[in-house]
């Protein structure tokens, strides 16, 4: 889920160096966070989208939600689905040409999608049902990477989190007539349904560098860290998955003290989506008013 | 304290041969307590082309693992490595699994998953520093699998395949998985089976070195809170410790065995 860059012995060892003496080379914190900003609604042919842009040493992300009326499974005749799938682009870079640049998409869809598998309260697939048992929602989350500079994990499942909340879906209405009940779909934009997303969980990934853990690494980090652990915490601070990868360990006690870190940092970030996204409905509700 | 209840397959017979009337009986399993694991057997040198190989059967799983090389590495030319690397590869028996998997039972069974957690969590035990321009092989192949407790098998019978091998390592990597329940109480070793428990919140899967004390792999699974997840932790490690010495001593009394043999 990263690709490391490469580095000389000596930018190596001022890295490593400076992590294990608090000293990031861009004059962050250990546990301190980049800022990040959102756009929403960048795709028009999408119900909902999103780009998340992480700054000074851009990681860029974009997500789009299609949604399309599928027949449900059987035993589970009042739900739908939602698909994820984690997409990196060959303009990320040189070396992410052809198939190289498919495992990193693959990694991140595999940890996405059992995280969403697995965690009971993630989505609420039951509020996708329109006729149950027989047509009900199916969301297609498709992630693209444009920009890697680190922390790909992390801005996918805001970007996700972010898409799904600018999501609106038409309001359905069933026409019972005759024997054979009808799904019509308004397509009037003023009346649409917004989806639930208060348990969609954030990432926080630790790296290890040197004998320090540091949290929202950047690329040359990634590459000096010896061991990397991803946290999944939703919104009430309870961790819904984890995942090592890297091949590297951490103690026990790192362990720990990350995932407290982990809830601690994902907090702060929950809040920041929130706030940004507030700002852009209210930037365009100002707007709406301004044209009519 | 945790305990196993070792069998021996040439000593073990299906429950099918001594029910003559299945529909009036019924068929009791021992009741394994909440510390106890499943039952555990291994063998080693189980194929005799490898280098080195295991034979596992570890609750619902039948695992047969087999290590070659270290051999040159098929690398290219531009991703050129001094350092060894390990490579791993899973295959699965269409007929390992008795019913067709659900959703959430796909996503264990995802070969590609496996063998990337095998090689992540494998990597820091094995000294690939001392089989530089080299690969390790790692084959496995599931037999019989409950889906569930898949990789907590699979990097048991790895590390005990690369022990077989003679493959220099820093330290056994040994999983461990638990079941973590509403009321913060744990259950060891659960199977697929075990945690449609009614009271079921999460399932934490941690790998383990014990020797070293560091953990290089854990899978988290439900909603965890902080309190849950300590808990979850220290029981696996201590089941972790626990399975050492078992192995440890069945190591030993294959060596012992072996030797007395010559």
């Amino acid at each position: 889920m990263y690709r490391p860059v490469r580095l000389s012995v000596y930018e190596r060892e001022y890295i490593i160096g400076g992590a294990e003496a608090s000293i990031r080379s861009d004059g962050r914190k250990e546990t301190e966070y980049r800022d990040f900003s959102i756009e929403l609604g960048v795709v028009s042919n999408a119900y909902g989208s999103a780009r998340v842009d992480l700054h000074s040493d851009t990681t860029v992300v974009m997500t789009a939600v299609k949604a399309e009326l599928v027949a449900p499974l059987d035993d589970r005749p009042d739900e739908g689905k939602v698909e994820f799938s984690v997409e990196c682009s060959p303009v990320v870079g040189p070396g992410f040409e052809g198939h190289s640049s498919d495992f990193i998409g693959l990694g991140i869809t595999h940890l996405v999608k059992k995280t969403f598998l697995t965690s009971p309260n993630a989505f609420n697939t039951k509020s996708l049902c329109v006729l149950s048992g027989r047509q009900n929602w199916c969301l297609y989350v498709d992630t693209l990477i444009l920009q890697m500079g680190g922390n790909l994990v992390d801005v996918v499942m805001i970007a996700i989190r972010a898409a799904l909340e600018n999501t609106r879906l038409p309001r359905t209405t069933i026409v019972e007539e005759g024997e054979v009940p009808e799904i019509e779909i308004s397509d009037d934009p003023t009346s649409q349904i917004q989806i639930d997303t208060t348990g969609i969980p954030l990432c926080v990934t630790l790296h290890k560098v040197g004998i320090k853990v540091l949290v929202d690494a950047r690329r040359d980090e990634e590459t000096c860290s010896r061991a990397c652990m991803h946290v999944i915490v939703n919104q009430t601070g309870k961790v819904c998955g984890m995942h090592m990868s890297q091949g590297g360990s951490f103690t026990p006690k790192q362990v720990l003290s990350g995932v407290e870190r982990a809830v601690l940092q994902s907090k702060a970030m929950f809040e920041s989506i929130r706030e940004k996204i507030n700002a852009i409905d209210v930037h365009r509700d100002s707007i709406s008013i301004f044209l009519t | 304290m945790h305990t196993f209840y070792t069998t021996i397959p040439e000593q073990t017979h299906s429950w099918r041969t001594f029910d003559t009337n299945s529909a009036s009986k019924n068929v009791s399993t021992p009741v394994r307590g909440d510390n106890d694991f499943r039952p555990v057997f291994f063998q080693l040198s189980a194929v005799s082309n490898a280098r080195g190989s295991s034979y596992l059967e570890w609750g619902g799983n039948k695992i047969l693992c087999s290590v070659f090389g270290p051999r040159e590495n098929t690398l290219r030319r531009d991703e050129f490595s001094i350092k060894g690397r390990l490579v791993c590869e899973v295959s699965i028996c269409p007929f390992s699994i008795p019913h067709t998997p659900n959703a959430r039972q796909q996503s264990y069974i995802d070969t590609d998953r496996l063998s990337a957690l095998l090689v992540s969590s494998l990597e820091s035990s094995v000294c690939i520093d001392k089989y530089p321009k080299s690969q390790i092989e790692i084959c496995l192949l599931f037999i019989e699998t409950d889906t569930l407790s898949m990789s907590t098998a699979a990097v048991l019978s790895a590390s005990l395949a690369l022990i077989d091998a003679r493959i220099e390592v820093w330290d056994i990597t040994i999983a461990c998985s638990c079941m973590i329940r509403s009321e913060n109480s744990v259950k060891m070793d659960p199977s697929w089976s075990e945690i449609t428990d009614s009271e079921y919140v999460g399932l934490l899967t941690l790998f383990y070195q014990p020797s070293l004390n560091v953990v290089s792999g854990v899978e988290c699974e439900g909603e965890l809170t902080n309190l849950q997840l300590v808990k979850g932790m220290d029981s696996c490690i201590e089941g972790c410790l626990q399975l050492k010495k078992y192995i440890e001593g069945k190591l030993k009394e294959n060596i012992l065995k072996s030797r007395a043999e010559k």
